[in-house]
Order: C-alpha cells, then structure tokens, then sequence
C-alpha cells in the first residue's frame, strides 16, 4: 500500500482521513492491535477489498467474534483449519481460522526423520500440552500457517489478523522464543541424562536438579529434555526449508495496519506498538482508529433548546419538564463532545508523530457489521482503490 | 447464585458485591477490549468499602488499574492503595521465581537458579509453567497467604484464561504424582469451592458478545469448574433523552435533537439486546450487573466511583430513573 492525497472526511462520510491503496508488492499483510478494537472486522475488511479487486486472497482470523464467523460463513459445521469461501460481487475471498493444534500437527508430520517418529511425537503428552499451554505457541502456528500459505503459492495476498497478545513484542519475539526453547542447551544436558556437567551453566548440577525437580517432578523434567530435543529437530527442519519465520516479518512484500480505538488511552498504547514495529524494521502501511465518533452536534443555547423543545411539546400534545430535558440533552451533548474530542486529540497525535503514514478514521458502525455487504462497505471506504 | 435460587438480596449491585466480599477468589474474565480492568478495579473498590483486605492482582502491561484506583504505577510487589486495598501485576518470571522460593526454602537460591539465563530459558520451554505460576501466585495470595481476605485476580483474555486455569487439571491427569501434582490437585479443590471461588464475566451490550459469554460461562464451570457468580453488562450507552417527533430538524435545535436521538437509539438497542438474552435463559438466568457507557473514559478513581454507583442490578428496571416526568403520547 502507499499513501494517497489525504482527503478530508465529508459531511456525510464520517470514516475518513488518509486513505490508502493495496500496492502489488505486498504478499502479506498483518493486522495488529490490542484485542476489542476491531482487528479481525478491519481484516476481514481489507482481504475481501483484494479479493473483489482480483486478488486472490486468503483471511486467517483467530478466534473470530461469532458475528463475523457467520458473516464469513466460517461458524458452520467446517473445522478450523480448514479454507471456507466467501463470495461477494463475483469474486471469492479464502477464509481460514487458524487451528493452532493442527498447524502444528503438519509441521511434525511434514519434518520428522520419519513418519514412525512423527506418530510418536504427535501421540506424546508434553507435545499435547505444548501445543496449547506455551506461551508463543498461538503466534508462532500464526506465523508458520502464513508461511505454509506462501509455500503454497495459490494466494497473492495473505492477511492475518493476529493473536491478541498484549503488548507488540510479544507477537514479534514468538518465532524465536519457539525456537530458542526447542534449542536450549539445559535441554540438550537433560535429554542426555546427565553425561555433561552443568558448570557451564554457572551452577552445580546437584542444585539445578534440585530446583527442577521441586517444581516438576525429575521424570517430568527428563521427558520434556528428550522432548525437547526431538522437537528442536523439527523445527529446525521446518525453518531450514521455509526459512526463518521472523524474516517473514521484516520481508519488503509484508506490511502492517496498525488497528486501535480512538481513544487518549488506545492512541498512547498505538504509539508505543508503532515505535517498536518501526525499531524492527517492520513496514507500516496503515493506522486505523475503529469506532471513531467525532461528530459533535452544535448547542444553539439553553433558552432556544427549551423554547423549541416546549413548542414540539404543545404539538404533540405532552406535558414536559423543558428544563429538565434541556439539562439533560446539554450533559450529553458535552459528553460526546468530551469523547469526540479525545478522539480527534489522538488522530492528530498519531499524525504529527507519524507524518508518511496513513491514518484512517472509522465511524462507529451502530450496529456493528454483521453481513459480507456490510463489511465491503467499510472496507470501500477505507481502501478506495486497489492497483494490480 | 447462578442456580437460580438468589435471593432478594442480590438483585441489587450492593447485594452483589455483598455476596462477593464473602469470597476468597473472584476471577474477572472476558474478551479483549470489554473492560475486565475496569470490572476488577471496581470491584476491589466495592470490596474494600465493605471492610475487606483486598489484592486486586492484574497481568495486564500497563498501568491503568494504578490509575483508576489513583496510584502511580504498578509493579510486581503489593501495593496500597488505601486502608484495605492493594493492587499488584503478576508476571510469570517474578511468580516462578517465588515459587521456587517456596519450594526451595530460599528466596537467595531461588534467585540463583531461576535468574540464570538458560536455566530461565528452559524454563520457558515447560508447556503451562507461565500460566501455572500466575494462578498459582494468585491462587497462593487468595488462599495461603493469609494478608488478604479476598483476591480479585484480572487475568487474561477468554480464551487463553481457560488454557491457564485448566492447568492445574492438566498437571493432575498428565504428570506423576509429585509435588507439583499436590499442589495442582489443591487448587483445584479450591476452585471447585463455590462458596470461596467466583469468576464474574464481562461483556459488552451486543447479540453476540453476550451469547459467547453464555459459552464462556459454560465452558468456565465444565472444563474448570469454576462458577459463575454474575455478569457484568458493561458500556450501556443512555436511553434518557425523549423524542419529540415534532422538533423541527431544519431548525437550530434539529441537529443537536437529531443526534442525541442517534445515542439514544443505540442505547435502546442495548437495551432490546440485554433483554432478549436474558429472556433467552429463562430460569437459569445469572445475576446480571449493567454498567453505563463512559464517554468520557475510566481514566481515574473520580471515575470509577461514579461507574459503582452507577452500576444497576438487570431486574432493577432502567425505567423511571431519570429526573423528569414524562406524560401523554410520544416515544
């Protein structure tokens, strides 16, 4: 994606600001953001804009709200991991949850020394655990499934709607977290049953067992080093064949949209993320604020309000407390002002400190998209134009 | 109290609270973005006014539950806030590094061990140890620990608070019987206690969100066995503006009329949602806590007060709340 000219919200457009453009180049694009916001509509959004406008295109979503899961049609009888269509205007957008489990369950099965061993490591309970209590594991399968896409070659564009980690360094240190753990050299001694001593470690070998087996039991501890080591081996196959995963990140054909809500507090957090995305050599392409409300309707004064709201009254037959509901209807009015202006004061932060790149406003859409024709209308808005 | 069987008492947000201040753990649960912060801080203010010793314990990042309860910032020791209530972020470095501590009956070589760098990478690579020791920690602050006498534990989001607190179960069918295995098997003993361990769900006023909450409940008491002791309706947007069809919408107070009308339909939309699914649950119905809309944000104790008092109980009718009468024909 590029910038485009800025153009300014109209009157009757509320989402605006910068608009941008899918530039050919990118193959994949990753949404993130802090969970709530928005991120999987704001996917699913800008993957159908490629997908109507001819790219072939893949979402992976995680854990989709079950109201976008239906507007996607992936709530159905269909497992997760598996691709669904969508179809909209002629063209056909892939949708695919992703199913940590069985991301990982191809990976084993793809890269053991054989398919014997393969079977065993599937079957063994540590895998079964890791697979869905370590942490990092979610965003590694992410990764590895979009790395899988690519391999794949069907898709021109891939967009991934990432795990809701709770800060930016969590999603992007994952890779190497996964890896490092399947490497590490206290796994390497434990799978050895003890031949090396452990004064490389800095520590006496008898304390370090001691500490271990206090927290898991020393057979525990001597089946996750053996564990460990087989599973270091696949995905050292894996990543020798696919390439490392955080290079993925940091590719010139991956970019990011940055999805938050407009708030003082999100937009703080969004800086925070964009800086360390920046330091990584990641590709910004896009901010957006969701649920952005900066209509602020204007107070013609207490005396004209009560004068108008007495006469509709006489009309309509009721007996009211003008003043009451003036009161009311000036506290409201300043609260939305309050929120709009929060709003307002965090898009123009997020500008001033971020000049190149896009951000783009989005009206709170009340109710929130629940249909394909629904979603296309925001993502329109927000991608007017797609080049090939 | 989510049985069916609440009594007059409860249908109140004092008489919920009440009831939750006779806990040793409440576990504040929910997707990503409902305001899980907000609800825990709240409640360890409520708690607190009732003369309970409360540790509103957070693994969040950042330091907004320092800020509504009005501290500075959090950090991985307690922190007072006033009389009886603390706040604290658990990390899984810190909460592993105590536990060993624990076991290891030295906090000195506890530190030796598990603040070396591979020995703490090895660490890492133990499926669940992260989760384990940030339940456990709060497990361990709620029921051993003795300094408080209720722990309101903001967890992680939905999903991945499921994984967590199924640790203890899977550490109980998976791992010889060991240690480890002892103390899994107790916490989940004290989990299963409904007269020590809540969880409160949170979510937000929409189809939806609200039936994945039903899910999450579900899920909460068949895979943990953990019950559900209310649900927190959070961001309520108002309904209190009357509509006068005949204020004229090309006049000076059209437009303002025009878009107070807008919120106002939103919250009536709220409203219609909260009240179809609660209709939907029949007599199985939980107890039900609705929370306005802040356009202004949670930013500080001021704040947070205003949203307790606030908080309504669902079979408390919204109706007949505002100060002005409304008579004859109209919306």
């Amino acid at each position: 994606m590029t910038m485009t000219p800025s153009t300014p919200p109209s009157g009757s457009t509320p989402s605006g600001g910068a608009v941008v453009d899918l530039a050919p180049t990118r193959r994949v694009e990753l949404v993130v953001g802090p969970g709530g916001v928005g991120k999987t509509t704001v996917a699913a959004a800008l993957a159908l804009r490629a997908a109507v406008a001819g790219r072939r295109t893949v979402v992976v979503t995680i854990d989709p709200s079950r109201r976008l899961a239906q507007a996607l049609g992936v709530d159905g009888d269909k497992p997760a991991g598996t691709i669904v269509q969508v179809e909209h205007a002629g063209a056909i957008l892939d949708c695919l949850v992703l199913d940590t489990q069985r991301t990982f369950d191809t990976i084993v099965r793809t890269h053991s020394p054989s398919a014997q061993a393969g079977e065993a490591m599937l079957a063994n309970p540590i895998y079964r655990a890791m697979v869905r209590y370590l942490g990092g594991a979610l965003e590694y399968a992410a990764i590895a499934q979009v790395h899988m896409l690519a391999a794949a070659g069907q898709h021109d564009l891939i967009v991934l709607d990432t795990p809701p980690t709770a800060n930016a360094i969590e999603f992007l240190e994952a890779p190497a977290q996964i890896s490092e753990v399947a490497n590490n050299p206290a796994a390497k001694f434990l799978s050895q049953s003890g031949g090396i001593g452990m004064r490389f470690l800095g520590l006496g070998s008898g304390l370090m067992l001691k500490a271990l087996e206090a927290i898991g039991g020393g057979a525990f501890i001597g089946d996750l080093g053996r564990f460990l080591g087989d599973f270091g081996q696949v995905l050292g196959e894996f990543q020798r064949r696919a390439g490392a995963l955080a290079g993925l990140l940091t590719s010139p054909s991956t970019g990011v949209v940055l999805t938050t809500s407009a708030t003082d507090f999100s937009v703080r957090e969004a800086l925070a993320f964009l800086a360390v995305l920046a330091q990584r050599g990641l590709r910004i392409d896009a901010v957006v604020l969701n649920r952005f409300d900066s209509q602020v309707p204007r107070w013609p004064g207490d005396a004209a309000v009560e004068a108008a709201l007495g006469a509709a009254a006489t009309r309509e037959g009721m007996t009211v407390d003008v003043k009451a509901i003036a009161l009311r209807m000036a506290q409201l009015r300043g609260a939305v002002e309050r929120q709009a202006n929060s709003a307002q004061r965090g898009a123009t932060e997020l500008r001033a400190r971020w000049p190149t790149t896009p951000v783009c406003t989005v009206a709170r859409m009340d109710p929130p998209p629940t249909s394909v024709d629904e979603l296309y209308a925001l993502a329109s808005a927000l991608w007017p134009t797609v080049r090939r | 109290m989510s049985d069916g069987a609440a009594g007059p008492a409860e249908y109140t947000a004092a008489g919920m609270f009440d009831e939750l201040a006779r806990r040793s753990f409440v576990i504040v649960s929910g997707k990503g973005g409902v305001g899980r912060t907000t609800v825990a801080a709240l409640c360890g203010l409520a708690l607190a006014e009732r003369g309970r010793r409360v540790l509103v314990a957070t693994t969040g990042h950042d330091d907004r539950l320092a800020w509504m309860l009005g501290g500075e910032a959090l950090t991985d020791q307690p922190v007072r806030i006033d009389r009886g209530l603390f706040i604290q972020r658990l990390s899984a470095p810190a909460c592993v590094r105590e536990y060993g501590a624990l076991v290891l009956h030295s906090s000195r070589l506890s530190t030796a061990v598990f603040d070396n760098r591979v020995v703490s990478r090895l660490m890492r690579a133990i499926p669940g140890l992260d989760d384990f020791s940030l339940v456990g920690k709060a497990w361990h602050d709620a029921f051993r620990g003795g300094d408080y006498d209720t722990v309101i534990f903001d967890g992680p989001a939905t999903g991945h608070l499921l994984y967590a607190l199924g640790v203890p179960r899977a550490i109980r069918e998976t791992i010889a019987p060991g240690p480890l295995t002892r103390e899994a098997e107790l916490m989940c003993q004290h989990f299963e206690d409904r007269s020590r361990t809540a969880a409160l769900l949170v979510g937000l006023p929409e189809r939806w969100p609200l039936t994945e909450l039903d899910e999450l409940g579900l899920a909460l008491e068949e895979q943990v066995g953990i019950g559900v002791a209310a649900v927190v309706v959070n961001g309520l947007w108002p309904t209190d503006v009357p509509v006068l069809e005949q204020i004229d919408p090309d006049g000076p107070v059209g437009e303002v009329a025009e878009a107070l009308a807008q919120v106002c339909n939103t919250g009536r939309r709220h409203d219609a949602e909260l009240a179809a699914w609660a209709r939907a649950q029949g007599t199985g119905r939980r107890t039900t806590l609705t929370l306005p809309w802040r356009f202004e944000g949670v930013g500080d104790r001021q704040a947070l007060l205003e949203l307790l008092a606030a908080a309504q109980c669902l079979t408390t009718s919204r109706e007949g709340t505002a100060g002005y009468a409304v008579t004859g024909g109209g919306a």
